[in-house]
């Protein structure tokens, strides 16, 4: 448990008693490959009550996990779990813990959200619960990110209830009729009364690491060779507020695979190819919409960057480009009822808009969603949703999008995003995702994944398996790959993981074609990838299941259809030994003395507000007198409102101190070079009042750019650099005088082949483009001084 | 009759009964034991905990109308809400889940009061 000195303690309801923690300890452990990761976690639970203990403790998968058993353990025993059918296994717990015998039950329930029970502990009892799963990973061309939820965030559901109990805690309860019987933590703003977190992860089987770090943890990292690193917390222990994240960068970006022969004499593989390898992306005009999540939960600095980054989007369109912009909270705000062409005026008019959207209200992200397809009509754009996916019932939303056959492409951003939702919603439309952390800029992040997604590298993807002795793919495999987000193909074979895959696809009007050597493979991987391959099936099955089967007997359809999916995921549970929605795993402890005389006492464990939510945002409290201003407020509202309508407006009016999150910019460097892209005009220009003057401008913009490490084929300002070179290499042979020309040229060559530069004092180059004065060709001199000499 | 039969003819699942006995809003079974037994008046307890949560009711605030919960819980009214920040320090929290039209009134009605609350700011200025 953890027992830092805290101000704070969890108290009984009913009592107002100090309530004693039922779980000490999260441990985190296991492998992390290069398609996936292979985990066990550590449950410490000890009863400090005085009679028999039941104890839930809810949480939420990662993307594309599974869980695969458990082991409960305790003084002179050890039971493994069973995978039963759902009733049974609620059955056949129901029956243990009426027997007075130890019995733990996990169950899945809809987004992914899971409860394991544990209940007749008996009283200063110490049992454990070892879970073995697999989840899977955020694959990038050249590396991976790796995200494991420590908390489970609070949501919006139209139905949810949801209240704060008393100061600091909040309670949150979903409605039955769709999630069942699953019980949600108490969420406390306060950590430091809370079960202790910790982790321990090998990383490596995917060619030679480049480098491993966290956005959200401090790590003590050991190198155990080139292609092996072990990954721990460096202090002792942490607190549940926020997911686990670790990026893996890789030498190279090359092929990396993963698998090998399994039991069954098959092969399994999973194969990760570079979008590098299938080509560049085109050029082409660019329709997008953006669909920007403005609900509470966004409220500081995360909604302030997201609209810095809408306005840097558009800094890398032309004037033949289009967009179209949503804001949703529980109403979707449009900032103009078609598209606009990216014109200068139509940017600036966006930016008037953008200074009206603040955080506020629910995340009716389905009416945001429908809002933006409609405004996409019938023509192939992109939309691009920035959220941080706190939402319930998200199966819903993905039949919605699949419906809809738009492509949406995702940017969740929060210290305990809905990764596994947003992937899917993603995966589902053919579009790719990224998840920044908060201590990440979501400004970058979101130019990084706009850079991506103009056109795809490739499309109309097929993989041939044909040359595999009896090779066939696991899943469909994507249609389109996009700049830095690389192909994925799993397979099997009836014998070794040898012989090669044929990718094929279109590029621009043409063919491609890959070959790809499955490379000699390690069968202590295969379990894994096998395991792995059953994930991801069982996550794109249960994201079908709509309802909490068999619920809801008006849905008939529904039902039929839920009905069958069910049936598949029970097959495919069965086929992988993985459960799932359909499937739970059940154990039962039968001991001495074993006493079915007393009815438990259950208990709920209290999890820590994710460390970047507004606790407001979800939970409010009870009303206190109202000062004056309220009371004026409270005056206006009766004249303006029937009575009949007071019972649905609540704490009227109070004054309500400012939020504490800062919203201003804080001026770093990525903030000016924010500033500075959202100023580019449509041609890719920076504006002035000469055309000399432009040019030198961009000039010293692109220069302190790449000095900054963004090239024009890397970093998340890529598009504006290769927009700014555009611009100088048409205004070269007028706006630029004759002897500066070939200079000029030899360095926008260097940049546009992927070159970088470095520049005495970057930050002056910005100074002096932020100043008000007219620049001319002898300041571009004073910089050029500067310039050392390009690197290639 | 037992908890498996009370789980049964009330249709909610047996660790949920037990996380109401253990939040006071049920009360224990009538005979513990092996033989723990719940009666017609835990039926008619779930069946009115039901309601009160299709209400709009948390949990806590169940509590306090049976009578389990303390002082300053059962008093609390809110179900889901939204926030609007109508000024720059004035919020109103309108109840999440109500009919379209009533949404849409009470829109209304704010932003009479907005407009309402600007001007009397500017005549202050004034």
């Amino acid at each position: 448990m953890n027992d830092e000195a805290s101000g704070f303690t969890v108290l009984d309801v009913k009592t107002g008693q100090a309530a004693p923690l039922a779980m000490e300890g999260l441990w985190l452990a296991g492998r992390v490959l290069p398609v996936g990761a292979r985990l066990l976690v550590v449950h410490t639970f000890r009863s400090a009550e005085a009679r028999p203990l039941e104890v839930v403790y809810a949480f939420g998968l990662p993307r594309d996990a599974a869980l695969r058993r458990f082991r409960i353990v305790g003084d002179g025993f050890q039971v493994r779990s069973d995978l039963r059918r759902l009733g049974e296994a609620q059955a056949e717990y129901e029956r243990g813990i009426s027997q007075g015998h130890l019995a733990a039950l996990m169950r899945t329930y809809r987004d992914g959200r899971v409860n394991l029970s544990v209940g007749n502990i008996r009283p200063g009892e110490l049992v454990k619960v070892y879970l073995e799963l697999v989840a899977g990973v955020d694959l990038s061309d050249d590396g991976l990110r790796f995200r494991f939820p420590f908390t489970l965030a609070p949501c919006y559901h139209r139905g949810a209830r949801a209240v704060e109990i008393e100061p600091g805690a909040g309670e949150m309860e979903l409605p039955e009729a769709e999630f069942g019987d699953l019980l949600l933590p108490r969420y406390l703003t306060d950590t430091g009364a809370l079960h202790s977190v910790g982790f321990d992860l090998s990383v490596g089987g995917g060619g030679a690491i480049g480098a491993v770090g966290s956005p959200s943890h401090a790590l003590r990292i050991a190198n155990l060779g080139t292609d092996d690193v072990r990954v721990g917390l460096s202090r002792e222990k942490d607190v549940p507020d926020r997911d686990l994240v670790l990026d893996i960068r890789m030498r190279q970006a090359a092929t990396r695979f993963s698998g090998g022969r399994c039991r069954d004499g098959k092969a399994r593989f999973t194969a990760v190819v570079p979008s590098t390898l299938l080509g560049k992306a085109p050029r082409t005009s660019k329709s997008v919409v953006f669909v920007l999540d403005r609900s509470g939960s966004m409220a500081g600095p995360a909604i302030e960057q997201a609209k810095k980054a809408v306005e840097a989007c558009l800094g890398t369109l032309g004037e033949s480009d289009r967009f179209g912009f949503v804001a949703f909270d529980d109403q979707a705000d449009l900032f103009a009822p078609s598209l606009a062409h990216a014109s200068i005026e139509n940017r600036q008019l966006l930016r008037q808009f953008l200074l009206g959207i603040d955080a506020r209200g629910g995340t009716e992200l389905g009416q945001g969603l429908r809002e933006a397809v409609r405004l996409a009509g019938a023509d192939r754009v992109e939309l691009i949703l920035i959220t941080d996916g706190q939402v319930a019932g998200t199966e819903d939303l993905l039949g919605q999008v699949q419906a809809a056959g738009a492509r949406l492409h995702c940017l969740g951003i929060g210290a305990a995003s809905q990764d596994r939702f947003l992937t899917l919603l993603a995966r589902t439309s053919g579009g790719v995702s990224r998840f920044p952390t908060p201590r990440e800029r979501v400004d970058t992040a979101a130019l990084d994944l706009f850079a991506a997604i103009g056109a795809p590298v490739a499309s109309d993807v097929q993989v041939d398996f044909g040359e595999l002795p009896g090779g066939r793919g696991i899943l469909k495999t994507v249609s389109s790959v996009y700049a830095g987000h690389p192909l994925v193909v799993m397979g099997e074979t009836s014998g070794e993981a040898r012989g090669s895959l044929r990718v094929t696809w279109n590029s621009g009007g043409s063919a491609g074609e890959l070959r790809v050597d499955l490379q000699p493979s390690r069968d202590c991987e295969a379990e894994t990838v096998r395991l792995l391959q059953g994930a991801r099936l069982i996550t794109e099955l249960e994201s079908g299941v709509r309802g909490e089967w068999p619920a809801n007997p008006q849905r008939a359809e529904a039902k039929r259809e839920d009905r069958r999916l069910i049936e598949k995921l029970e097959a495919t549970s069965l086929e992988y030994g993985l459960a799932s929605r359909a499937m739970a795993l059940v154990a039962i402890v039968e001991r001495q003395g074993d006493d079915a005389s007393q009815v438990p006492t259950t208990r709920v464990v209290p999890l820590g507000m994710p460390q970047d939510v507004a606790f407001k945002s979800y939970f409010m409290a009870a009303s206190g007198p109202p000062g004056a201003a309220g009371r004026m407020a409270q005056d206006f509202a009766l004249r303006c409102a029937p009575p009949s309508h007071f019972a649905d407006i609540r704490c009227a009016f109070l004054r309500f101190p400012r939020p504490g999150m800062p919203t201003e910019s804080l001026n770093t460097v990525d903030d000016r070079l924010v500033d500075f892209a959202v100023r580019l005009q449509p041609d890719g220009g920076m504006p002035g009042q000469t055309d000399g003057e432009r040019v030198v401008r961009t000039l010293i913009l692109l220069v302190a750019f790449l000095a900054f490490g963004h090239t024009s084929r890397s970093g998340p300002f890529r598009l504006h650099v290769q927009k700014m070179v555009s611009f100088l290499k048409q205004q070269l042979p007028n706006a630029v005088p004759t002897e500066r020309r070939e200079p000029i040229a030899r360095m926008l060559a260097n940049v546009e082949a992927g070159g970088s530069c470095t520049l005495r004092k970057p930050e002056a180059a910005l100074d002096l483009l932020g100043s008000s004065r007219a620049i001319d060709w002898p300041a571009w001199e004073a910089i050029e001084k500067g310039i050392a000499a390009p690197t290639p | 009759m037992t908890l498996v039969e009370l789980a049964e003819r009330s249709g909610v699942p047996g660790r949920t009964i037990r996380f109401y006995v253990s939040r006071g809003l049920l009360p224990g079974p009538v005979k513990a034991g092996r033989g723990a037994t719940y009666g017609e008046e835990h039926l008619r307890r779930l069946r009115e905990i039901a309601s009160l949560q299709a209400a709009g009711l948390t949990l806590g605030e169940i509590a306090g109308r049976l009578g389990g919960g303390r002082d300053g819980i059962e008093r609390l009214e809110a179900a889901a809400w939204w926030e609007y920040r109508v000024a720059a320090d004035v919020s109103v929290h309108v109840r999440a889940g109500i009919s379209p039209w009533r949404l849409r009134q009470i829109r209304k009605h704010v932003a009479d009061m907005v407009s309402g609350l600007r001007k009397q700011e500017s005549e202050e200025r004034s």
